[in-house]
């Protein structure tokens, strides 16, 4: 199949006086797998209903192969986009058989009849449902309902596969297996890919890129362990994963590291990787200027011995559970409470601890 | 403050949604001109059948006098000189005491059938069901033949034991008997409804600091079922004063006209329709006051007694007055079903109206008569192609009017809402006047033709068809459609293959239902039809009129087993149709 790339360049779309969505500039490369993230409400299914056609932006364009489909004059009507696209609620038609759902798209195409059985089968064995294409939705479980979605999608060999949602109406073990196969598909088929989810899961295992989006904005655009590990905002720090957020104020810098003042009980030192700061372009990384930090829970290392004392802390443990593998803690250092985890082996029940947050778990935000 | 940045703010969002709403029309007339043409075709339609009659009757209405000035003075002259004030107060003196009659019928019943452990519930249930699919002038050829003055079989009965009716048939008293019997069970039925998603917790609660049964019943039960209560008063009150065949079989002999048949007759000796607008007025102010009270009074004291606890209620005992109640509950039911039903079945057997039932006077000769008449034929077959064909468009007009509202942001769907929803509540007397003052005009001037009934059945049942069809579309998912556009298909391709199979079940009972209504219709049709394009109602009612008994009943027999069967695939259909869905 060939595959095409997706462009959104300053992409809005309000309903009444909500924006949904902001000014959105996105580009998914041919055979990139792009996942938009965030919470309900947040503008990602808007976007993804604007890319199918079924919403008309009030400003900005789409362009699919570097054609204009949309713009706030004039959109191209869905069944001309050439896409493929899968639902939350799998809207497999309960009136056709596995087979005739399938079967559809290829007929609207006006393919022979034994190009069309002939495909309907080859695209059944793609999504491993061999020999069930007689039978009728309701006889399926929602995991084969959702495959017949997949099936149905790709058989007409879209240029673009959308996915919404797709996994959220399965139980938490086949959303499991069901990621890691869509992800191997895409491999595969090398498909270009636009796929909506609120599980941060989800994300990084079907992710090439991933783009954390908030109110209708585009907080951060990059592949899944920059984004976990390099957030550029305080809403994608807390919103992929666990993260301590810290404000300071910068006092010294040098080699690389940054001294920082926070509400902690002594200055903690931060390392710049490669020298660099992330902080947008234009403005330096200074002393005396604020910043906010995160630091995330696995990497602070509680008890055990002491370090050169260079970002060591002390402070009394405010609350302590067991998870199995881990504690999970709380530690009020200063006016700083600092969530942490420490081993199952590896916790003091003394009500005073130390800690060490390594120069390389701390990572100062841009914004 | 709060108010001063409200009103911009409203009106800025009420002008973007319109100017949104008019770019996706733009946009449809330029993408998809079959699905533009289709819809928009649809709302003009809609329109032209709906909103132009109802417009004009209202406007012509005021104007009784041609040029004559818009003066209450002349309204009222015209109306004494129409003898239109007898016939209101004789509408109104009728709709009171029957929707009072109707009350008294209907609110033991439904207590003791969604309350009680009173025994025999469903049959009582299902019988008062069925007491409605009994049209008003098929029940009243009954009552005439038990309670006529001279040879009426109860009649007879009692003047052998030296008794007397405390009523004539033909009197306004007798048609408020029969008008009672015949529509208490709209009342019966909104109040069961009611009372069965009632939360028991509240009676209990009366129960539980010592109140009886009775006192329960008067000072808890009552007053949360009044919204119910009065929507069914509503009803009643609205449905006695648009009736129009037992009035007329009544009205006939009783020399007393209301509302309807005067208009009937400004109709027909001769056609005087700026008249019979007037005539209608009364009618539709009616109906409008009645849809105000419902919206404004009920939806603001609207009660919350559903707490999805309905199954667990339990019924109140009543010892051994459950029997008196069963006993009462089986009477009302035997007087306004199996009398009249049995009463019909037997008369049309019978060789002579008012000869004594006996094996030599039965005979099935009406049966032979219907069954040789063209006359009848011809009716048959035009009642036929006309349910057919209003059934059919009702169907597809609304199919495409519901998609129009729920799937468009196209400006005006709440106006074609409306217009789909309020010839429901019109009486079909008042809308055929409407649409007389239309299409008895070029370019429509379709009077005395098969067509003018086939629009007056349109647009009386087309209220039906979209209800059906709104209730299967919002449980649709818009994703079924959106998935085959996705896959290439057009707008038009979608509905073929997607959605008027998914909608077909609720598609399919409105049909029927729509189908069986209009194969015994009576009022628009007796006031359209001209030589040559009687229904099956009309027919039944010549006879009548024409005094030859035996054949009317035979042809409503007919009828009325048309109207079972009907009735019957209608309730599988939607059973079945709940299923799929």
């Amino acid at each position: 199949m060939t595959q095409a790339k997706l462009e959104l360049r300053g992409l809005s779309k309000n309903f009444d006086d909500v924006t949904a969505v902001d000014a959105v500039n996105l580009t998914v490369e041919t055979g990139e797998s792009v996942v938009l993230l965030g919470p309900s409400g947040c503008g990602k299914t808007t976007t993804l209903r604007l890319v199918a056609g079924f919403v008309r932006p009030n400003g900005g364009e789409i362009f699919i192969d570097g054609e204009q489909v949309a713009s706030a004059m004039e959109t191209l009507p869905t069944e001309k986009r050439g896409i493929g696209m899968v639902f939350q609620n799998y809207a497999v038609w309960p009136h056709k058989t596995v087979d005739a759902n399938i079967a559809f798209g290829l007929r609207i195409k006006g393919l022979p009849r034994r190009d069309v059985t002939a495909l309907t089968a080859k695209a059944l064995s793609l999504v491993k449902m061999d020999g069930l294409g007689g039978r009728y939705p309701s006889e399926l479980s929602g995991g084969q309902q959702q495959r017949v979605a997949l099936a149905r999608a790709l058989v007409v060999e879209p240029t673009l596969l959308l996915l919404d949602e797709p996994l959220s109406n399965l139980d938490a073990s086949l959303r499991e297996e069901m990621r890691f196969e869509i992800r191997d598909l895409q491999r595969r088929l090398n498909l270009t890919m636009l796929y909506v989810t609120h599980d941060q899961q989800e994300a990084m295992v079907v992710a090439d890129r991933v783009v954390v989006m908030n109110s209708g904005r585009m907080d951060q655009a990059a592949p899944p362990e920059d984004i976990y590990r390099r957030p550029r905002t305080r809403f994608v720090a807390s919103f992929v994963g666990q993260a301590n957020l810290i404000e300071g104020r910068v006092e010294k810098m040098s080699d690389g590291r940054a001294t920082i003042r926070t509400g902690m009980d002594r200055t903690g030192v931060v390392a710049l990787p490669g020298g660099a700061t992330p902080l947008p372009e234009g403005a330096a990384l200074e002393v005396g200027r604020e910043v906010g930090l995160i630091v995330r829970p696995e990497d602070v290392t509680v008890g055990g011995p002491g370090g050169d004392g260079v970002n060591e802390f002390s402070g009394s443990v405010l609350r302590r559970v067991f998870l199995g593998t881990s504690y999970d803690m709380t530690v009020k250092i200063g006016d700083v409470e600092l969530r942490c985890q420490a081993p199952k082996n590896a916790s003091p029940a003394d009500n005073t601890v130390n800690v060490h947050i390594p120069a390389e778990a701390w990572w100062i935000l841009e914004e | 403050m709060a108010d001063d940045s409200l009103a911009p703010s409203l009106v800025g969002r009420l002008v973007r949604r319109a100017a949104s709403g008019v770019s996706e029309l733009r946009h449809t007339l330029r993408n998809e001109p079959i699905k533009f043409a289709i819809l928009i075709g649809a709302a003009i339609l809609l329109a032209t059948l709906v909103g132009w009659p109802l417009g004009t009757l209202f406007w012509k209405g005021f104007q009784v006098k041609g040029d004559g000035p818009l003066t209450l003075d002349n309204y009222i002259s015209v109306f004494q000189e129409g003898g239109l004030i007898d016939a209101l107060e004789n509408s109104l003196y009728i709709s009171t005491w029957t929707t009072l009659f109707s009350l008294i019928l209907a609110v033991p019943m439904a207590w003791a059938v969604a309350r009680t452990d009173m025994p025999f519930k469903t049959l009582i249930t299902a019988a008062s069901a069925a007491t409605f699919v009994v049209p008003s002038f098929i029940v009243v050829i009954s009552w005439i033949f038990l309670l006529g003055p001279n040879e009426g079989g109860i009649t007879l009965f009692l003047e052998s034991i030296g008794l007397k009716l405390p009523f004539r048939i033909f009197s306004r008293e007798g048609l408020i008997f029969v008008l009672t019997f015949h529509l208490y069970p709209l009342i019966f039925h909104t109040l069961t409804s009611a009372m069965a998603n009632m939360d028991a917790s509240y009676e209990e609660a009366a129960g539980a600091v010592g109140a009886g049964k009775l006192r329960t019943l008067w000072s808890i039960t009552l007053p949360l079922m009044l919204p119910a209560l009065v929507s069914g008063v509503i009803l009643v009150f609205l449905d006695s004063l648009a009736l129009f065949g037992a009035p007329r079989a009544i009205g006939l002999s009783g020399r007393f006209h209301v509302l309807t048949t005067k208009i009937y007759v400004l109709f027909k000796h001769p056609p005087r329709f700026e008249l019979a607008a007037a005539a209608a007025l009364p009618l539709m102010a009616f109906t409008v006051v009645a849809l105000w009270l419902q919206k404004n009074i009920l939806g603001r004291k609207r009660f919350t007694t559903v707490s999805g606890r309905a199954g667990a209620v339990r019924p109140i005992e009543l010892g051994r007055w459950k029997w008196a109640m069963l006993a009462f509950c089986l009477a009302v039911v035997f007087v306004s079903l199996a009398l009249p039903v049995s009463t019909l079945v037997v008369s049309s057997f019978l060789s002579s109206w008012g000869e004594p039932i006996s094996w030599e006077n039965l005979t099935v000769e009406s049966y032979a008569i219907i069954a040789d008449s063209p006359d009848v034929y011809s009716a048959v077959s035009n009642g036929l192609r006309l349910s057919f064909s209003a059934a059919t468009v009702c169907v597809l007009l609304a199919v495409a009017i519901v998609w129009l509202v729920e799937r468009t942001e196209i400006p005006g769907r709440g106006l074609l809402s409306f217009l789909a929803m309020v010839p429901f509540a019109f009486p079909s007397v008042a809308l055929a006047v409407g649409l007389i003052l239309i299409f008895i005009h070029p370019p429509f001037d379709i009077y005395g033709t098969l067509w003018i009934i086939f629009v007056g059945y349109v647009v009386k049942r087309i209220a039906f068809a979209y209800i059906f069809a709104r209730n299967a579309l919002k449980q649709l998912a818009p994703e079924m459609e959106e998935a085959a556009r996705v896959l290439g298909a057009g707008w038009l391709r979608t509905m073929g293959e997607i959605t008027l199979p998914l909608l077909k079940g609720g598609l399919a009972a409105a049909w029927v239902l729509i189908f069986s209504i209009s194969l015994r219709e009576l009022t628009m049709s007796i006031l359209f039809y001209l030589p040559g394009t009687e229904t099956m109602a009309v027919i039944v009612f010549n006879y009548f009129e024409d005094g030859t008994f035996e054949v009317a009943s035979a042809i409503s027999v007919v009828i009325l087993l048309i109207s079972f069967v009907s009735v019957y695939l209608v309730k599988s259909i939607i059973g079945k149709g709940v299923q799929e869905i």
